[in-house]
């Protein structure tokens, strides 16, 4: 359900009007009405911070080691605040290191090169030239004609230098290679100075890692505080030029004694009002267990408009039975319900709820599983044990299962329509209800006539039903409008049609889920036979290997399109509208700091 | 080899392969657009890869179309043209719309992964969006299965 709303406006001083809102932000109960997008830009900067904030954090654990180095050293007085400059080094040391290491290996063929005596020689007049050329292809005649003197050989080629009186290098069928600029010494005094830096940075963030978290984690949160306290600032409605300001708000019906007392205390002028159909208040969903535990599939949706009914309650059950039908297999279900059981302790308390509802998936995947007759990819039916032959009346074979998928499908749509005339009677009246009736009985009447006969009882139900979707469809319209309206939309009958089968997928999924799994058993076994001793070991491995497979296939599917049938098939047809904002109260984002 | 046999041998690799080759080609355009998203938001790959596995369902379904058709068809001891056209039916149906509706479907998960990527928290939607072309392998599957209780 959603929770009730009342609307309050505050009339404040404007010199008061912080105060105000502090008050507000540590009762942290009041939704701030939107009348104005950051109509001054004020949110810009303080976005751009957060951004940077989630770029240093993300360069932050990229860059941070996965253990700590035993040879580093740590930074002297390692500050927080030169945290983006500290990774901005490390960064760039990274790039920097290897490209120095390529140069070492280059210079290190050179022997005791030295740029300091080439350049000695060049203000003599004399030049180094050095080249490369492939092993036994050095003219004999370059020997005579030129200074040469052999360097080193590598496995394709050999390197020579060529002294000369000359500045440009003679030509010869040789490769011309540069000459370093620094000498193998400088070399490795630089990068042997860049490693214990870099080491340093990285051990130093390895073991301030905790700290630089909850800095980051901090100033995001600060952030985030601000970012509300400027959006509700925006929202003070300047009067009487400027010297009064109006705030709107929206509170939780059983939290407006806190309120009040507090505006009382301070003696603010306040108004409240129940909502309106022309408000929209934000949407706070109330539910209890099973609802609860589906808040979260309903708000990877749409909210529903504070002025409908949640659906959340009402579609919880038929997930789960769907989840059920198009997992297939009452073993997974066993196996996952256990494996949840057992991680029950690690699972941190944001995700209890996501856990919660994983297990009541499960919980319910099992017993209907077993009535599909699969445990384990072994079909139960065909299956000769005493447990199972006093079960066997419960499963259902393939065809009663095509069968089940249909009629639980035309259950739902005849559910979410029930809902709907509910849903229009509570909020436009009962005229509004009339539509949805009649589609009811002209559904009941068009399938009991399908199913035996078209007898005057069914006949009643089908123009009765026709009679009320034509003249109820639009009852605010004129007569030739309604009329106009009503036959257009007899004409989304189709619809229902697709609706319903629609919810085959119940029954293919689990098959194909099912099938799949014996598939697995019959490879396995296959293995088993075929030797007496890397046979069982083979066997094992493929019956994890392969079942693990299928059961991460047939969860997906048995998670999504549940989510289809609720989203499209039954929201439509309980008249879901959507669209309802979230309940975000102005709220303390920052821990209490202890004086 | 009759006439008979050759149509249901033609159905039955049609089903197998064109229904694998669309799982194949949707999952590689799902795979593709979560390395583009993961440049800019490499925090949501949970999102993007359980998107990208959205359309290797169809080959499962072609597969598990083969099994009840040769369930069905190691129980007939001579094969009719009737029962050979059948099965090709059923093979050419569910292939081409396993073809068909993987490659799309990895379409619309691509694009979604492209906005969970940019920022946007569109991943229930595009799930629920991303399962709507698979309704019709869904429904060729269905089909084969009943064709296959027809043999």
């Amino acid at each position: 359900m959603i929770a009730p709303m009342l609307k309050y406006e505050v009339l404040v001083f404007h010199r008061e009007a912080d105060q105000l809102l502090k008050t507000l932000k540590r009762l942290g109960v009041v939704h701030i009405k939107k009348l104005k997008h950051d109509p001054e830009g004020h949110t810009a900067q303080l976005k751009s911070v957060q951004l940077h904030l989630k770029q240093s954090r993300t360069r932050f654990e990229r860059l941070l080691p996965n253990e700590s180095l035993p040879n580093a050293s740590l930074l002297e007085n390692f500050n927080l605040e030169q945290l983006d400059a500290y990774l901005e080094e490390l960064k760039s040391l990274l790039k920097t290191i290897p490209r120095l290491e390529e140069d070492e290996f280059h210079v290190r063929h050179f022997g005791a090169y030295d740029a300091h005596k080439v350049k000695a020689l060049k203000e003599r007049g004399l030049y180094m030239h050095l080249y490369s050329v492939g092993i036994g292809k050095m003219h004999p005649k370059w020997r005579q004609e030129h200074a040469i003197e052999p360097l080193f050989e590598t496995g394709r080629k050999s390197y020579f230098a060529l002294i000369s009186d000359r500045a440009e290098p003679p030509t010869l069928k040789a490769q011309r290679e540069e000459l370093p600029e620094r000498s193998l010494n400088e070399i490795e005094r630089e990068l042997s100075d860049l490693r214990l830096r870099r080491d340093a940075l990285r051990q130093s963030l390895f073991t301030h890692r905790e700290e630089i978290r909850q800095y980051l984690d901090e100033h995001d949160l600060e952030c985030l505080d601000q970012l509300q306290e400027v959006n509700a600032s925006d929202q003070l409605v300047h009067m009487s030029f400027g010297k009064v300001l109006m705030l709107q708000g929206w509170i939780p019906k059983d939290k407006a004694d806190v309120l009040e007392a507090a505006l009382d205390a301070s003696d603010y002028y306040y108004e409240k009002e129940k909502p309106v159909p022309s408000d929209a208040p934000p949407v706070k969903l109330e539910n209890r267990t099973l609802g609860r535990w589906f808040e979260p599939i309903t708000n990877l949706f749409a909210l529903p408009d504070y002025h409908e009914l949640d659906l959340t309650p009402f579609f919880a059950p038929f997930f789960l039975l769907f989840f059920g039908f198009c997992l297939g297999d009452g073993g997974y279900g066993l196996l996952l319900f256990f494996v949840l059981l057992g991680i029950r302790k690690r699972v941190p308390p944001a995700y209890k709820g996501i856990w919660a509802l994983a297990l009541a998936l499960e919980a319910v995947a099992f017993p209907v599983g077993i009535i599909a007759g699969t445990f384990f990819g072994i079909n139960l039916l065909e299956t000769d044990l005493p447990l199972l032959r006093q079960l066997r009346p419960f499963m259902l074979d393939a065809d009663a299962l095509f069968n089940a998928a249909l009629i639980i499908g035309a259950l739902q749509i005849y559910f979410g329509l029930t809902l709907k005339i509910i849903n229009q009677w509570r909020q436009f009246g009962p005229s509004y209800a009339g539509s949805p009736f009649g589609w009811m009985l002209l559904l009941t009447g068009l399938g009991w006539g399908y199913m035996s006969e078209f007898a005057l009882t069914q006949q009643i139900l089908t123009w009765s039903g026709v009679a009320l979707v034509v003249l109820l469809s639009d009852p605010k319209a004129g007569i030739l409008g309604r009329v106009g309206k009503g036959l257009w939309d007899l004409y989304g009958i189709t619809g229902f049609f697709g609706d319903l089968l629609s919810y085959i997928r119940l029954f293919a999924l689990g098959l194909a889920g099912s099938i799949l799994g014996f598939v697995v058993n019959d490879i396995a076994l296959s293995i088993l036979g075929s030797n007496p001793i890397l046979g069982p070991v083979f066997f094992v491995i493929m019956l994890v290997i392969g079942h693990g497979l299928n059961i991460f296939i047939a969860t997906l599917g048995a998670f999504v399109h549940p989510m289809r049938l609720t989203f499209v098939e039954f929201y439509k047809n309980a008249g879901f509208s959507g669209g309802g904002e979230a309940y975000k109260p102005l709220k303390n984002l920052k821990p209490e700091k202890s004086s | 080899m009759t006439t008979a046999v050759v149509l249901a041998y033609l159905g039955i690799g049609l089903m197998i392969g064109l229904a694998g080759i669309g799982s194949a080609i949707g999952v590689s355009i799902g795979g593709k657009a979560t390395l583009g998203a993961l440049k800019k938001n490499e925090e949501a790959f949970g999102s993007y890869m359980l998107l990208s596995a959205l359309p290797g369902t169809q080959g499962l379904y072609g597969f598990a179309g083969f099994f009840i058709i040769n369930g069905r068809l190691s129980q007939i001891t001579e094969l009719t043209i009737n029962q050979g056209g059948m099965v090709f039916a059923a093979g050419l149906a569910l292939g081409l719309v396993g073809l068909i509706s993987g490659m799309k479907q990895g379409e619309v998960s691509a694009h979604g992964i492209e906005g969970i990527g940019s920022g946007y928290d569109v991943f229930g939607r595009t799930m629920v969006l991303a399962v709507f072309p698979e309704l019709y392998a869904i429904v060729a599957f269905a089909a084969t299965f009943l064709i296959s209780a027809g043999l």
